[in-house]
């Protein structure tokens, strides 16, 4: 796979929205252990008055535009030259709002964004969508740009909404918890969707120096797959999803931090137990999910959480499982629980994301 | 990259393959699964990846779902099957195939150029062998299956 590529691929610039903030305020609030969730009663008073669920919404000014409002969010905090300099421009999302003018069709305020910015970009710019893994898979496309060549640079953009009615459709599906995310906790009972956006530069040696951009980790490898095996659930197995995480791993790994996909259902935790249980060697893996922290921001969680893992690298800092209470002993896995980040430099990182029709991607990271 | 076969199929209202266990897919489901069983390429079941590019995604499922929206009313069967990336996952669960699954939202003229340098980049990168590219449309899917230069 990749590991023939010449061209090592760094990060650079990475950027969050999310509902524990931006920037620095954002990362030391998830290593405080906060929490970014609100009742949906709260976030959403007219679909759910009094309801105690737990969600992640963005403080927003109108309900039916909230992926693009979420999208602008994350482009303001792009440095604006980097859209021009870039060569590939990759941006993850999966189905937007499902109410409002954009029903549906959340590349419609993406090219409507890009059009102001220049009309140009549009030729270099792939929308990519995979569900829930749409944020990690746009990562992985770029990776692979810069390695077989085809650019030094690529910007990758994520962004998700939590409209309301999606939110229902989740309810009525039962991924949703009645209460709150609690990842690789014995009483999980499903996650707690939420909205947001992510940015992060991927340039070779040669990218860098050109856009003038300080790397801060290496990307080492990518893995992606599918199950095969149901619309919704999981292969109960992780046989696959452990397929792509042995495609990303290097082939020293040391140390490693995981950072989770970790819904807090039932189903997800105990499939991606056994894939990392059948990918790695677990006794030196910490492994913890920050969806109790931000939620399952569904389209974006994928960018989202493998800044997560790049930062927790680059800090030496390991956030915590927001919402776990007790570390289910069945899944055997070495989870940071709740509370304070672990004060804990690793040799690697790695984010693993999975989405609906079984689709499962991996991201390894390295320290430079 | 070299482009080994392509196949089509067309149909307004598409009848469910018998390949699927799982009825309730989006009519462009049906009619990409209708066009790959017309492939004469052998597909490995990990080194396969299906690309899907399109412009809506499955219109029909998603047209149910906002409408209902709009209407404080909810469809989950519809919902969990409106993606665009849920041609891909139906293709890979009728033919048993685990590689990559995923789509690209664009326009089959404007974005093929695109479409086509990130199926290359998944054969150089060995990740696969194989690159089903997809193009969907709602009475129309063609796939073009390619494969490295030097294989």
């Amino acid at each position: 796979m990749h590991k023939s590529g010449s061209e090592k691929v760094y990060v650079a610039n990475p950027e969050v929205v999310t509902v524990l903030g931006s920037g620095e305020s954002f990362w030391n609030a998830l290593c405080r252990g906060d929490s970014g969730l609100s009742t949906a009663a709260e976030a959403f008073p007219n679909w759910f008055p009094g309801d105690t669920r737990y969600v992640g919404a963005l403080t927003l000014t109108e309900e039916p535009t909230r992926f693009e409002q979420i999208l602008d969010r994350v482009f303001e905090r792009i440095d604006p030259k980097l859209f021009f300099s870039v060569e590939k421009i990759y941006i993850a999302t999966s189905l937007g709002d499902l109410i409002g003018p954009y029903a549906g069709k959340p590349q419609r305020p993406i090219q409507k964004q890009l059009e102001q910015l220049d009309p140009k970009l549009s030729a270099k710019t792939m929308i990519v969508s995979s569900a829930c893994s749409s944020g990690s898979d746009a990562l992985s496309l770029g990776f692979l740009a810069l390695k077989s060549g085809a650019a030094d640079s690529a910007l990758v953009i994520a962004a998700d909404s939590l409209c309301p009615a999606k939110l229902a459709h989740h309810i009525a599906l039962g991924t949703q918890s009645p209460g709150r995310c609690r990842p690789f906790d014995p009483g999980r009972d499903g996650t707690s969707f939420s909205e947001g956006g992510a940015s992060l530069l991927l340039a070779t040696a040669k990218g860098l120096s050109k856009l003038g951009c300080e790397p801060i980790v290496e990307v080492t490898g990518v893995g992606f797959s599918c199950d095969g095996y149901d619309i919704t659930a999981p292969d109960p197995s992780g046989r696959w999803a452990a397929a792509a995480i042995t495609h990303a791993l290097p082939k020293n790994p040391g140390s490693i931090y995981v950072n989770a996909h970790g819904t807090g259902t039932l189903l997800n935790d105990q499939a991606e137990a056994k894939a990392l249980q059948s990918a790695l060697d677990l006794s030196r893996c910490w492994v913890s999910s920050t969806k109790g922290a931000i939620g399952h921001s569904l389209g974006a969680t994928g960018l989202v959480e493998a800044i997560v893992a790049i930062l927790s690298l680059a800090r030496g800092k390991i956030p915590g499982t927001t919402g776990n209470r007790e570390a289910d002993s069945s899944l055997s896995l070495q989870i940071v629980r709740a509370g304070n980040a672990l004060n804990q430099q690793v040799d690697q990182s790695l984010s693993v994301t999975f989405g609906f029709g079984g689709v499962n991607s991996a991201a390894f990271f390295q320290r430079i | 990259m070299q482009l080994i076969e392509t196949v089509s199929y067309q149909s307004a209202a598409p009848q469910v393959p018998s390949q699927l266990a799982d009825v309730r897919a989006d009519p462009q489901a049906f009619l990409a699964i209708h066009a790959l069983v017309k492939a004469q390429t052998s597909l490995h079941f990990l080194r396969t990846a299906f690309v899907v590019l399109s412009d809506f995604g499955c219109v029909s499922h998603l047209d149910k779902v906002t409408e209902a929206s709009r209407q404080k009313r909810i469809r989950p069967g519809n919902f969990t099957r409106m993606g665009p990336h849920t041609i891909a996952t139906y293709l890979a669960t009728a033919f048993q195939i685990h590689g990559p699954a995923f789509a690209l939202v664009g326009n089959k003229n404007e974005h093929f150029p695109q479409a086509c340098q990130i199926a290359n980049s998944l054969l150089q990168s060995s990740i696969v062998d194989i690159v089903c590219l997809v193009m969907s449309s709602p009475s129309e899917c063609t796939i073009n299956l390619y494969r490295s230069e030097d294989k």
